[in-house]
């Protein structure tokens, strides 16, 4: 009896296993299981079938009944998950895209190349101890001029080249006025750089433009001496084109200092061998400097006497064309967004 | 400058500049503080031309254009066939001999000319590279040749193995502007003494001051003013080698007396001025200052009006030259002059700076004369220039000087005292007293020691020494800058902390960015005809002198220069520009200080397609009104903690039916924005629509308060949909309000999703679809939220007329 049941069970395993084999999907599944587990099933009959059985055979004809049907369980689970990852599987490929097509940009906006060497000489100076400080595009000439020892009639003042609003306002020529306006307002120490738009009535060329920027510095303390001057943009330099560039300080004029000086930098296309950029000097002039003129100390009513210090004042625009390779300073102006995008991570 | 190596050879013994070699001291200059910008060759390279006279001239037997000459270079007789028409006998040219090279190379050989033999060839001054001393048509006589000369070389007789420096002389020192200014520079380095050449004048004619006189009426302006009388000059080319001369430093010779004063000007630095003495009425000169009304009509031809401020050069009559500036047309030396008077003066720098720039005249004498002549060269200038005039044009020099000399220094003359102590602590090292005199003295400085220091007579070339500092740095220069040792700055300070102002403009540049604009900076000028006719010209800055019509205005706001940007992009082929820009404006004042009315601002500028082109959509609708608002909504939040208002606006530059002014939650205005009048597109030569929007920096600048965080309720939110007609005349925002001033605290958020005009809503309304989103601390019931809707429904109906549709 016991022997036909086994038999009889693992044919219907068998069976089942060669159905599920044959099945392509989830409802051939779910038929198989209904004929073997359902209600009506084949299974389901041969345990009903156990009651009939002699009392002593049934606890083992239980136990495999039961045996078969874990079995069956396992095996219609089995297949029914390697049809559902098939499945899926076809879906994904389904979706399949071309990820060489071009993404969905939101656009994000570029900072102006010279906001970005402006922002990156600040910061070296902000790091050195100097804070911000700003002043007006129109200036009276009493800021821009004879408060800086350039009084009515100076040779400097008429190469200025200044685009005057009326006798006593011009567009700034330079940001030293800032200068005086810082000076006017507190006593020293006074440590600050001032970047800003300047003017001059230059004819827009390859290496002119009417508007350009500078970054003006000052430092004013007791006790400040060339030999600080000398230092502080030294490190300058070395900080912001790398420490191996040579500098040289040249003597120079400017009214509002004295000494004065041109800094000339190693020439960052040749490394000092000479060539088209420097115009085979080897040399770049980077900057002008000097100690404040003590005229320009006692127009703001600073002891000239107890005070001293140093200024320098630089062109920003050409040391984003020296950085960025950039041949035309209109081209700064001109806000071609092919050149803007350009500087999009700096 | 130009300054020629061998010129400045002159003035030193023999061999000493040439001991440290012309590129080694245009290094030395240049860290002194005369950058030398360029060195160059003058003369193009040539050999084997020597000085040939030619001593018969005989007629080519085969040939009517050509001639046989025999010619002479000092060792025997030699024949060259020549072409040239203007070939005479007695003359002395360039005979370049066989082997010789030419510039272009050009080579000399032996040859035969139409069957004749010719042993080399006598030289243009084109065939020498000389183009600017005669032309290609005749050979070049070389006026002023000695006989001595014949047979040595062009190139050493004529000095043309020069080298010349292009100087960038600075404003403070027009004592050098000249040779002898650079030489004393210099000299210093070469351990000899600098000299002036001797003159050698010879004064062959009658006393000056039996025939002429000056009186200097104006002493102010024209402390020295010193004359002399030269007869009978012939106006003609001058010698050679002073025309080579000048052509190094690259002045083109004129004649031999426009030359001589040339010469002597770039030499000493004095500038001179030569009148035809027949043609000052009364034969004598006046130095008086210009009189109300009183003209001139300058060397230039030009009529120009002078004042009492200007010293003017005058016979009886009338001004004949404005002085130390430019000379009148009326007594000009002309090849006609038979007796030429010649001006040595000094002249105020202040006030002959002064009238040279109220004139507007530039010319080399101006130049020099306002940054300062050393008075005393007057003297030597004068009878040098006078020397030369007598060698080149053969005149007669008449006895003596007329007018006023330079007054002789007197020992008291005041002296500047120099405090080493002061001096270490401005150089930044500790310069030895001897070392600092040891500089001093060698550029001319008069030097005495005192206890603390040195007490310093300033020489009369230099104008740009008046106090302390002025030595400080003479020395600091001299001994040089690279001697100056690096000192770290004094208690190395603490990084410092960005501005409120700093940190508010970074903050608005990082929201324009993230919303898709680029940074820009545009001019600052604008012509009238952008704005045209909607914006007042009184309403903005004009320049008084403008680098041309269309940059005669300061901008009054950004957009008139941003717009402009991004109509250049869109001409370009942009199909989508935005851009944004942080920078001043202007308008005019009133401002007690007399400058304009400037304020930092903000402008937001774009056109084109609201999007970038996409591959998976048909096209991208264009940029309008409301992606203008959202960006502007996005840039003032995120940059500035600003939830703006936008309400109508009447600003003529704007698009009369879309123009807004922002305000701020509180009702105040700071800006505008909009859609751009069509005509001021247009004025940019762009045909499109352009959105703007501008606000002042300042309202924007504010530390925004510190973010208090609400709690979020965790309770579900309810959403009902509502479609509201509403009359034409009622804004959306009014509506908005109206719902939430009629919802209460249950009503958490509210948007809307529709608005719509046609058929299906009456003339004269329209609908407007709002999204009501209800959220409470405890979980709100469907029938409160209906209760809510419906107290909303109510309100709207009885307070403002609006339906449901």
């Amino acid at each position: 009896m016991m022997v036909e049941l086994r038999d009889r069970l693992e044919n219907l395993r068998r069976a089942v296993e060669r159905d599920l084999e044959a099945a392509a999907g989830p409802t051939e599944v779910e038929a198989i299981r209904v004929r073997a587990l359902g209600r009506k099933g084949s299974l389901t009959g041969e345990a009903k079938a156990i009651g009939a059985l002699a009392p002593e055979e049934r606890p083992a004809a239980g136990e495999l009944v039961n045996r078969i049907k874990g079995e069956i369980e396992a095996a219609i689970e089995a297949r029914e998950r390697t049809l559902a990852e098939t499945q899926l599987a076809a879906r994904l490929e389904a979706e399949r895209l071309d990820v060489t097509l071009p993404g969905r940009r939101r656009g994000q906006g570029t900072r102006h190349p010279i906001t970005i060497v402006t922002d990156e000489l600040i910061e070296i100076f902000r790091r050195m101890g100097f804070e911000v400080a700003t002043g007006p595009e129109a200036e009276t000439t009493w800021h821009n001029f004879e408060a800086l020892n350039i009084p009515p009639g100076h040779p400097a003042r008429e190469e200025m080249d200044t685009l005057y609003i009326s006798d006593e306002v011009v567009l700034r020529t330079h940001t030293s006025p800032v200068q005086i306006r810082v000076m006017e307002e507190r006593d020293p120490p006074v440590r600050i750089v001032c970047p800003g738009r300047v003017f001059r009535s230059d004819t827009p060329d390859a290496s002119h433009s009417p508007y350009f920027h500078q970054i003006e510095g000052l430092w004013v303390d007791e006790g400040i001496s060339l030999a600080h001057l000398k230092w502080a943009l030294t490190e300058f330099v070395h900080r912001y084109f790398g420490p191996q560039i040579d500098v040289r300080f040249r003597p120079s004029y400017f009214p509002f200092t004295e000494p004065s000086a041109e800094l000339d930098m190693g020439c960052l296309f040749c490394r000092g061998a000479g060539c088209r950029v420097c115009k085979g000097t080897g040399w770049m002039e980077l900057l002008g400097c000097g100690m404040v003129h003590p005229a320009v100390l006692e127009a703001v009513g600073t002891d000239s006497e107890r005070y001293t210090g140093f200024a320098w004042g630089l062109g920003v625009d050409r040391i984003a064309m020296l950085k960025h390779g950039v041949g035309d300073i209109r081209l700064f102006f001109e806000n071609d967004v092919r050149f803007l995008h350009q500087f999009a991570v700096a | 400058m130009n300054v020629s190596f061998r010129w400045l050879t002159t003035f030193f013994p023999l061999g000493a500049l040439d001991a440290i070699g012309a590129e080694e001291l245009a290094r030395r200059l240049t860290l002194q503080g005369f950058p030398v910008d360029e060195v160059r060759r003058p003369f193009a390279a040539f050999s084997g031309v020597v000085l040939g006279k030619v001593l018969a001239v005989r007629p080519h037997p085969n040939a009517d254009r050509l001639t046989l000459c025999t010619v002479s270079a000092g060792d025997g007789e030699r024949q060259v066939v020549c072409g040239a028409p203007n070939v005479e006998v007695g003359a002395v040219y360039g005979y370049a001999m066989e082997g010789a090279q030419l510039p272009g190379e050009r080579s000399i050989r032996r040859t035969k000319i139409r069957g004749v033999e010719s042993q080399g060839m006598l030289c243009s001054a084109p065939e020498l590279g000389l183009d600017a001393l005669g032309s290609a048509e005749g050979i070049w006589p070389l006026p002023g040749a000695v006989e001595g000369d014949l047979g040595r070389d062009l190139r050493e007789v004529l000095d043309l193995d020069d080298v010349v420096f292009a100087i960038d002389v600075t404003s403070n020192r027009g004592d050098a502007l000249s040779h002898w200014g650079i030489a004393r520079e210099v000299q210093w380095m070469t351990g000899e003494r600098c000299t002036l050449p001797e003159v050698g004048l010879a004064e062959t004619g009658a006393p000056a001051a039996a025939r002429t006189s000056v009186s200097v009426e104006d002493p102010d302006g024209c402390p020295v003013y010193l004359g002399r009388l030269i007869d009978g000059a012939r106006v003609a080319r001058s010698p050679a080698w002073m025309q080579t001369r000048l052509l190094a430093v690259g002045q083109r010779p004129v004649n031999n007396i426009v030359d001589a004063t040339n010469f002597v000007m770039l030499e000493c630095g004095q500038p001179l001025h030569g009148f035809d003495f027949d043609r000052l009425l009364g034969g004598r000169i006046i130095v008086r200052r210009g009189r109300p009304e009183e003209r001139i009509t300058t060397l230039d031809g030009r009529e120009r009006r002078v004042d009492p401020e200007m010293t003017m050069i005058a016979d009886e009559d009338e001004a004949v030259a404005i002085g130390g500036v430019m000379g009148g047309s009326d007594s000009e030396v002309t090849d006609a002059t038979s007796t030429v008077f010649l001006e040595s003066a000094h002249f105020d720098p202040g006030r002959l700076g002064r009238t040279a720039r109220r004139l507007g005249i530039v010319t080399e004498a101006s130049v020099r004369f306002a940054r300062g002549v050393d008075p005393a060269i007057t003297v030597w200038g004068l009878d040098r220039a006078a020397a030369l005039i007598a060698e080149g044009a053969g005149g007669q020099v008449a006895e003596g000087r007329v007018g006023v000399p330079p007054a002789v220094e007197t020992a008291a003359a005041e002296r500047i005292l120099l405090r080493m102590a002061r001096l270490d602590a401005v150089a930044g090292r500790s310069i030895p007293k001897g070392e600092a005199r040891g500089v001093l003295e060698a550029v001319g400085f008069g030097v005495e020691e005192t206890g603390a220091g040195l007490a310093i007579r300033v020489p009369g070339w230099r104008f740009d020494v008046a106090r302390e500092v002025d030595l400080i740095e003479e020395v600091a220069r001299l001994s040089g800058y690279d001697r100056v040792p690096l000192t770290p700055l004094p208690s190395p300070p603490v990084a410092s902390a960005a501005g409120s102002g700093e940190r508010a403009v970074r903050r608005l540049s990082t929201a324009a960015r993230a919303a898709g604009f680029d940074e820009a900076r545009t001019p600052s000028f604008v012509g009238e005809g952008v704005l045209g006719a909607i914006f007042p010209v009184d309403k903005m800055v004009e320049l008084r002198n403008p680098i041309s019509r269309e940059n005669r205005f300061l901008r009054p706001f950004i957009f008139t220069t941003l717009g402009g940007a991004v109509c250049y992009n869109l001409k370009r082929g942009a199909e989508r520009v935005k851009l944004f820009e942080i920078g001043h404006a202007f308008a005019p004042g009133p401002r007690t200080d007399g400058l304009p009315d400037e304020s930092r601002r903000l402008a937001l500028a774009a056109a084109g397609d609201r999007g970038p082109l996409d591959w998976s959509r048909e096209s991208s609708p264009p940029y309008d009104f409301f992606d203008l608002k959202g960006d502007l909504e996005d840039v003032l939040w995120h940059g500035a903690a600003l939830r703006a208002r936008l309400v109508p606006s009447e600003r003529a530059f704007l698009h009369s039916g879309r123009r807004a002014e922002i305000l701020t939650p509180d009702g105040a205005p700071i800006g505008f924005c909009g859609e751009l009048d069509p005509r001021v597109a247009w004025s940019w030569g762009a045909n499109a629509r352009l959105y703007v929007a501008e606000c002042d920096l300042a309202a924007l600048s504010s530390e925004p308060a510190t973010v208090l965080a609400e709690e979020i309720s965790r309770a579900p939110a309810v959403q009902r949909d509502l479609a509201l007609v509403v009359p034409e005349a009622h804004a959306a925002a009014e509506v908005v309000s109206a719902v939430q001033d009629a919802a209460g605290d249950r009503l958490a958020r509210i948007a809307v999703f529709d608005r719509y005009r046609g058929p299906q809503v009456s003339e004269g309304a329209y609908s407007l679809g709002l999204r009501l989103t209800f959220q409470a601390e405890r979980t709100l019931t469907d029938s409160e939220v209906d209760a809510s809707v419906e107290r909303i429904v109510k309100h709207l109906a009885e307070q403002h007329g609006y339906t449901l549709r």
